[in-house]
């Protein structure tokens, strides 16, 4: 009995030995498993110090929704009011327009404190972005010994938080590539020697440069980005983003200064800042405000900033035709109505009769420039419209010759009037130039040319 | 008796049990501290950022030593006169006059074995990352592999189609670098090796790292190009060289062996080299060059080079 006892309590025991040791490897088990999850998140966290808010190199799946896929995409202004405020020596940017006051007084407030910490005299800022829900402010200023001073500011508008320089691409973008090209570009334009010497010219070609030491510029500026990720001072345009700061000791003899710029012509694909911020609804209180529709990588500033050019168009016709117009003096057209009838009639008739002469399969570039002009002592108005189509097959239009129009407008930094010097005939693409000119007395009445020249021969004789 | 004995061995079961049972926590509490101490407390700062040895680097280098002062210190951000590097050759001269404790470069030129002489100093280098020399061509191009001999051939000038090494008929551009820079010296060292390069036609001669990524990358000429560079230096361009944002540029296997971090480390891909600490070899064992050292090249060090985009030694 005793003995069956004594076997009982000893299976009992080992058992029980068992039971204990498999739940202690467990709870160890467990417990490692645990520890590895601190661990990573030690990792995790301690990488987020160091690297920037947004990690760049992994493919996201929002990368195909931001980046651009074809030149032909659209954007529109941000409908703001933007002024510039001027005390003294010291200018700052304000906006108006966002529906929500307190985000916009929050920018406002921060854009006025950025000029005033910048000093107070010889402080300018200007607004090298206002698009697709972002704004992108640059204030400069220099102290009475020629220091010179830059800040930036990139604002999302539907937070008023600040936008990191790495969410302007797509996540995956290879930055470290941007970045090293851009500087290439600047380098390149920039010939380290005076601009009169007599070897200027051979030194402007590159294949005649030594670029031994180029390989090593790219890993100072690559490995300072690395260290200043976070800190990096950017500012946005249509055209590309220009990086400040981190060629300092790297270009310093290069007339170029410390200015690097990437532009998006370069990298479409991972350009994310188009619609990275975009919203369902409208930020704004007047949707009116601003140019709308314009083709992604082109910057119209020049016709904002101008009193001379007016943007009349700047986009898709149809699927096949890529449209421009462009009015010169155009405080002349908004001063009389007539003029502006005029124009948009002219305007209207080209648009249908190219529309209609396009035939299946080609693709056009059309651009038409209107001149206004008043001579007020002859008493006579006259309109000069000059146009250019470019015409080629479809497939040529939408792989090379659009994409080379944005480049060369981009590098000319005009919109229109430049596809005469730009582009010359060749067997893919035929160009028509066009010129018509129209006069009207003061009141607006047609005349004819014999009647132009005579009204001259008055004044003059 | 028979209820005593009972009893009794009840009370040896129970405490054998309680043995077994404290015997059990006291397993898991070792255990779990072993392995704590293993994960986390490994990462415990080995350095202030006041005490931290006086460290030069080269271009390279520099975010390699970046990430281990990061791992060492375990803080974020540094001024620029903590990083006070200046790039390998000054770096050379600093340390052989004794004003850094340890740079991590290329190897010693003979030049600067002299000056080391000179100033009687011995230099002791030791490998802390290794790296590769790689050739990439368009993805388009059909050859994925070549031996050492072919490619030797291709730029003595020997092979100059395509066909010749089991691709399309399709003349080979190959691409150059100039004289002097990175590339081209790692180049004749590391894969000529005393074989005459040919002279390269203008065209085919560019001046960066990003002429060639871009010529070979491009649809249009790039499916006839060959480039090449250090492995380091084209994966940090690109970031990770398999990026999607990469996929037009392919790295070339070689005596069919891809080069990728394993391979490299290995040996087992041909053309590889490394970066080095170089300390003076008459720093006694508890210097601070040679602690610093001995923590590069610990398990934490290399985990640290890697996770930072090298190859560990180890």
């Amino acid at each position: 009995m005793a003995g069956k006892s004594g076997k009982t309590a000893f299976a009992g025991f080992v058992i029980f030995t068992i039971i204990l040791v498999f739940l202690t490897a467990a709870a160890l088990f467990a417990t490692f498993w645990f520890m590895d999850k601190v661990a990573e998140g030690e990792t995790e966290a301690d990488k987020g110090k160091t690297d920037s808010a947004l990690a760049t190199g992994k493919p996201e799946a929002s990368d195909g929704i931001f980046g651009l896929k074809s030149y032909r995409e659209t954007y529109d202004e941000n409908a703001l009011s933007i002024q510039q405020i001027e005390d003294e020596d010291l200018t700052y940017v304000q906006i108006q327009g966002l529906k929500n006051k307190e985000i916009e007084e929050d920018i406002n407030g921060r854009l006025k404190a950025l000029a005033y910490g910048m000093g107070e005299k010889n402080v300018y800022s200007y607004v090298s972005g206002n698009f697709s829900n972002v704004l992108s402010v640059v204030i400069y200023g220099g102290d009475d010994f020629g220091e010179e001073k830059l800040e930036t500011f990139t604002v999302d508008l539907r937070t008023g938080k600040e936008i990191p320089f790495e969410q302007v691409f797509v996540s995956s973008a290879p930055l470290h590539m941007f970045l090293a090209n851009a500087l290439y570009e600047r380098l390149a334009w920039a010939v380290d020697i005076p601009e009169d010497s007599w070897d200027y010219d051979f030194y402007y070609d590159m294949d005649n440069r030594d670029t031994s030491e180029y390989e090593d510029k790219f890993l100072m500026l690559i490995n300072r980005y690395e260290r200043e990720k976070g800190n990096i001072r950017y500012s946005i345009s249509p055209e590309g983003v220009h990086i400040y700061g981190l060629t300092d000791g790297i270009m310093e003899n290069h007339t170029a200064g410390g200015e690097i710029m990437i532009k998006f012509l370069n990298c479409m694909e991972e350009v994310a800042v188009y619609k990275r911020f975009l919203s369902k609804e409208s930020l704004f209180e007047d949707d009116s405000l601003g140019q709308k529709n314009l083709i992604v990588m082109t910057d119209c500033s020049i016709f904002r900033e101008s009193d001379y050019y007016e943007l009349m168009s700047c986009g898709m016709l149809n699927e096949n035709i890529f449209l421009e117009e462009i009015v010169t003096n155009s405080s002349l057209k908004e001063e009389n109505k007539e003029i502006q009838k005029f124009i948009e009639r002219i305007s209207g008739e080209r648009k249908r009769a190219v529309a209609g002469e396009l035939r299946d399969g080609q693709g056009m570039i059309y651009q038409i420039r209107y001149s206004v002009d008043l001579f007020e002592d002859a008493g006579y108005y006259t309109i000069y419209v000059q146009s250019a189509k470019a015409v080629c097959d479809r497939e040529y239009f939408q792989e090379k010759a659009f994409k080379d129009y944005i480049r060369m407008k981009n590098r000319g930094g005009e919109m229109a009037g430049n596809m005469f010097y730009d582009f010359s005939s060749t067997d893919e693409l035929k160009i028509e130039n066009e010129y018509e000119a129209y006069y009207f007395d003061l009141d607006f009445q047609p005349i004819s040319e014999s009647e132009k020249e005579r009204l001259d021969e008055l004044v003059f004789y | 008796m028979g209820k005593n004995q009972r009893r009794k061995g009840r009370v040896i079961w129970i405490a054998a049990g309680a043995a077994v049972f404290i015997l059990c926590i006291a397993a898991y509490v070792v255990g779990a501290k072993l392995y704590w101490n293993q994960k986390v407390a490994g990462k415990e700062p080995l350095y202030t950022r006041e005490n931290y040895p006086k460290v030069d680097a080269s271009l390279a280098t520099q975010p390699l030593t970046d990430a281990l002062r990061k791992e060492f210190t375990g803080l974020a951000e540094f001024s620029e006169e903590e990083l006070d590097y200046t790039n390998t050759h000054p770096a050379y001269l600093r340390l052989i006059r004794d004003e850094v404790d340890l740079i991590v470069v290329t190897e010693p030129s003979e030049e600067e074995l002299a000056l080391a002489r000179e100033a009687g100093v011995e230099l002791e280098v030791i490998p802390v990352v290794k790296e590769g020399f790689v050739f990439y061509v368009n993805s388009e191009n059909a050859v994925d592999s070549l031996t050492v001999e072919q490619i030797q051939k291709i730029y003595t000038g020997e092979i100059t189609n395509w066909r010749e090494v089991g691709g399309v008929d399709a003349p080979i551009r190959a691409f150059q670098r100039p004289v002097n820079s990175g590339s081209q010296t790692g180049m004749l060292s590391l894969v000529m090796k005393g074989l005459p390069l040919m002279e390269a036609p203008k065209e085919n001669l560019v001046g960066t790292m990003e002429d060639i990524i871009n010529l070979v990358s491009s649809y249009d000429n790039g499916k006839e190009a060959i480039g090449y560079s250090y492995y380091y230096y084209a994966t940090t361009m690109f970031q990770t060289i398999d990026a999607d944002v990469a996929n037009h540029i392919r790295l070339l296997a070689v005596n069919g062996v891809t080069p990728c971090n394993d391979t490299i480390r290995d040996s087992s891909y041909p053309f590889t080299t490394a970066y080095y600490i170089v300390i003076n070899k008459a720093d006694k064992e508890d210097s601070a060059a040679r602690i610093l050292a001995g923590y590069m090249l610990s398990e934490r060090g290399q985990r640290a080079a890697e996770a930072a985009g090298y190859v560990p030694v180890k």
